[in-house]
């Protein structure tokens, strides 16, 4: 077709670039910048080019902290992939609109601010929590358990709030299934691990990477719930990174540390797209 | 019926280094039924948008009703598409779909109201146009296509593959009213399809087209009995093709060679000595259980009965020839048959003029 | 089977209980008697009450509105656009922008969040709504884009082509069809960017400055030292509203499938 686009060409294509650049690019390029200058002890940067902020990176101390925050993140994925696949595979017996009913109701508890939803485990994980109350109630427990303000909290909290992250994206690859060839294995004798293993999760393996995407990078970033339900004594990268930035105001470190982070997220993201995941698929809810 | 109504000329189109249309000129008159035939991929479908301004020629001029449209945008030329898929807008009524045309041509409330009222009856859905082109069947969103074409009252309907997502049935049902509606319009349709049965049925000239390129541009009946390229004679109904040479000439006699041991004396048109394709339709072979005049033999390998006509295949020498066969004779597989031709009928071609028009 | 089936329904009713629980005891203890959500003691609407004088609170809740509204309308315009843009056009440096738009979505929101508040600092923009609105806008774009994207992916090509032939001009082309057509991406795109903005708690951490308390913030100030049950109560609230709007527009969306047949 005889196209003279020249102004809608750039009624439709200057807004992203702009926004693109400046709100995306630019503010990334500079905390690379900022990465590579020194801090004063005055919370300000002087501007000489530097790598001690890396090399402070493998400083023993922030060493644990990354194992800890990549170790709880790692098994909060882990947890959510063994709670979204037996929900998807046991939804697929269901009728499709009793199916689609179901999968709205896993989104309507994330309409709720997901402060006051952590909040929400608080009162049913603390000492005096509902939890404890109704063990020690029926005489299951005598003291009560230590459920929050540890690893345990930050898993629960964690593992709560990203969960929808996984049960889509798995739920939608598992819905693609041909039920056939289910029953095929079932047919052939194939006993239920093994129909897993070798139908279910050869198949839906892109979309269980972009759920496991979608909760092990957050995790490593959600400061609030490791406040909250980790009593502020257990530190995640998010806990540093916003320490350094807000707190200890050195941010050339803090700077570093996201540089860091946004290396890894490239990385899994190469991962996921090497097996077949589309990117417009990320995200999305 | 002598107007011309689109005339292309000298038309190219490359798509990156592709060529997929080759210096292509044809006239299309007023109120002809004509169809542009091809095999996927050989750019009727790009000269029908070429025709209709959705596409843009490398080279060549686009005429509509005289006027060069050659750098006009669609919306200024006067011949509407009917799609493939139908493109029917899904949010729109029947009514609006209709209608939707005639408002981007500010045409006034009431003679819209009243173009669109006998559109719907000429295509027979009078009753439909509150509904959604979803609840409708295929047949159905095809007339609403149709009608939101001709309300425009242009001269002239492009149609791409307008049949080919229907049934068989229903298709067979579609080609007889589309033929009708036609005549009745007085418009030119300019129907694309890769079927040869449609162009055949429907139209009033064929362009066969392969390659980019006009393989012949004729009525069906010229295109079925006289095929000018061993391409039009294949796509073009069943023929039997063979690449063989005439032997020698004998004033009215041309003597062509069938096998080693078969001959065939036809009349002489003009031919050369020389390597040529023969070309004949399966029902100009007639078998016979008994030797007749200048007939030859040969073994029934194959026979297929397909309700009106019988399918034989017959091994003559080292060539399996396909004869058609209308009568209740009864051959069976593996009897030897005796096959004369009719020699008014066929198609020699000689070797280097093929492409010849 | 029977017992395989009975699997499932567990496996499913327990997936529910997990993610329903916090909710419900929210909601259960924004009626109870006692400031102490312990035990049950008794039903009242007291907190709901209550909550017509927190100032805070309510100034908070304001605020989410506003920066949820402006900046849901901004991104859904310009992801919209932007998303067309991308599908339509070529244009230099068409694969980095592509690239740079999925950044948002796939770093931890922390990064965004540092990085955003790095060139406020910079560019001297003081904290504050604007610079909220700003980031909100920022992070919710590319999750428009790729809900209108996906529509639009699935769009033939033949609508526009239908329109352009039938003698439409580009405007009415857009308006009349393609946006129309779009719509179902657009408006997943909205609510996407809604319900982020209405709950981000880290990008916000970084950007708000004072006098911009966001109901997230304001309710992570004071998580620590213990919620008041009002707070229970405007999110029952909250949720409430949601579930209504999410209803009728269900409602609505099947009505309109049953009507149109698509």
């Amino acid at each position: 077709m005889k196209q003279k686009h020249s102004i809608e060409k750039y009624l439709f294509t200057v807004p992203v670039i702009i926004y693109s650049f400046l709100l995306i690019l630019l503010p990334l390029l500079y905390v690379l910048l900022i990465s590579f200058f020194k801090s004063d002890s005055y919370g300000g940067m002087i501007y000489t080019f530097t790598l001690s902020n890396y090399a402070e990176i493998f400083n023993i101390t922030y060493i644990r902290i990354f194992l800890k925050s990549i170790g709880i993140a790692l098994i909060t994925t882990v947890i959510c992939l063994f709670i979204a696949y037996p929900f998807a595979i046991s939804l697929m017996s269901k009728k499709e609109t009793t199916r689609n009913l179901l999968i709205k109701l896993v989104m309507v508890p994330f309409l709720m601010n997901s402060l006051i939803r952590t909040y929400g485990w608080i009162v049913l994980l603390r000492k005096n929590g509902i939890i404890n109350s109704a063990l020690i109630g029926t005489g299951i427990i005598n003291s009560p358990l230590s459920l929050m303000y540890n690893n345990l909290g930050i898993i629960i909290g964690m593992v709560y709030t990203l969960l929808p992250f996984m049960i889509l994206p798995v739920y939608s690859a598992v819905s693609k299934v041909d039920p056939n060839l289910v029953e095929a294995s079932y047919d052939l004798g194939a006993s239920k691990i093994k129909t897993f293993t070798k139908i279910y999760l050869p198949l839906t393996i892109s979309g269980a990477f972009n759920g496991s995407l979608m909760v092990f990078i957050p995790a490593i970033g959600y400061f609030f719930i490791t406040d909250i339900l980790g009593g502020g004594k257990i530190m995640i990268i998010g806990n540093l990174i916003k320490n350094q930035f807000l707190t200890a105001r050195n941010w050339p470190f803090g700077a570093a540390i996201s540089i860091f982070l946004i290396l890894m997220t490239l990385i899994l993201v190469k991962i996921y797209k090497q097996l077949g995941g589309k990117m417009d698929d990320l995200g999305g809810m | 019926m002598d107007n011309v109504i689109v005339r292309l000329e000298n038309i190219t189109k490359k798509f990156d280094d592709k060529t997929i249309l080759k210096n292509i000129s044809l006239d299309i008159y007023e109120g002809e039924f004509i169809t542009f035939l091809g095999p996927s991929g050989c750019g009727k479908t790009t000269l029908l948008r070429i025709i209709s301004g959705l596409e843009e020629a490398t080279e060549g001029k686009v005429y509509i009703e005289g006027e060069d449209v050659t750098n006009e945008i669609p919306a200024k030329r006067k011949v509407n598409t009917i799609f493939q898929n139908f493109a029917l807008f899904p949010h729109m009524t029947v009514w609006d779909n209709i209608n939707f045309g005639l408002k981007m041509h500010k045409v006034p409330e009431d003679e819209a109201t009243k173009r669109i009222k006998r559109a719907i009856k000429l295509v027979q859905l009078d009753g439909f146009e509150n509904r959604y082109p979803a609840q409708l069947s295929g047949g159905q969103q095809q007339r609403v296509a149709i009608a939101r074409g001709i309300v425009m009252n242009h001269k002239v309907l492009l149609l791409d593959e307008s049949l080919c997502s229907l049934d068989l049935k229903l298709k067979r049902e579609m080609q007889g009213e589309l033929k009708k509606l036609q005549k009745k319009l007085g418009i030119t349709f300019i129907y694309v399809t890769h079927d040869q049965d449609e162009a055949l049925t429907m139209s009033d000239r064929i362009v066969i087209i392969n390659k980019g390129n006009i393989e012949q541009l004729d009525t069906p009946k010229e295109i079925y009995s006289k095929p000018k390229t061993a391409f039009a004679a294949d796509f073009i109904g069943e023929s039997n093709i063979i690449k063989t040479e005439i032997t020698h000439i004998n004033d009215d006699i041309a003597y062509i060679k069938l096998t080693d041991d078969v001959e065939l004396a036809v009349p002489n048109n003009n031919y050369k000595k020389g390597k040529v394709t023969l070309i004949v339709r399966p029902e100009n072979f007639n078998p016979h259980k008994n030797p007749v005049k200048e007939s030859f033999e040969g073994v029934v390998k194959n026979y297929m009965y397909d309700g009106a006509v019988v399918k034989l295949e017959v091994e003559v020498g080292d060539k399996l020839i396909k004869v058609h066969l209308y009568d209740n004779d009864v051959f069976e597989e593996g009897e030897v048959i005796n096959i004369d031709i009719d020699k008014n009928k066929v198609i020699i071609i000689g070797d280097k003029n093929e492409a010849e028009a | 089977m029977n017992k395989g089936k009975w699997i499932k329904n567990l496996t499913i009713i327990l997936t529910f209980i997990f993610l329903y629980a916090p909710i419900i005891i929210l909601v259960v203890y924004s009626f109870n008697q006692s400031k102490m959500n312990v035990v049950f003691t008794g039903f009242t609407f007291k907190w709901y009450k209550t909550l017509m004088h927190n100032t805070d609170l309510l100034e908070a809740f304001r605020n989410t509105l506003i920066i949820a509204g402006v900046s849901t309308v901004t991104s859904t315009i310009i992801g919209t656009i932007s998303a067309l843009g991308l599908y339509k056009y070529n244009f230099p440096m068409k694969k980095l922008v592509n690239g740079l738009i999925y950044i948002p979505i796939v770093i931890p929101e922390i990064v965004l969040g540092i990085s955003l508040l790095s060139v406020y600092t910079i560019a001297n923009l003081q904290l504050g709504m604007p610079s909220l609105i700003i980031s909100h806008i920022a992070f919710s774009i590319p999750f428009v884009i790729t809900s209108v994207r996906s529509t639009l992916n699935l769009l033939p090509k033949e609508y526009e082509e239908a329109a352009y032939d039938l003698g439409a001009n580009k405007f009415n082309v857009f308006t009349k069809v393609t946006l129309p057509l779009i719509m179902p991406g657009v408006i997943s795109g909205a609510t996407l960017a809604l319900t982020l903005s209405m709950d981000d708690v880290v990008i916000s951490y970084f950007t708000a400055g004072p006098g911009s308390n966001t109901l997230p913030l304001q309710i992570y100030s004071i998580i620590k030292t213990g919620i008041t049950p009002d707070v229970n109560a405007l999110s029952t609230i909250m949720l409430v509203a949601t579930i209504i709007v999410l209803t009728t527009s269900a409602i609505y969306q099947s009505r309109k499938i049953a009507r149109r047949g698509y």
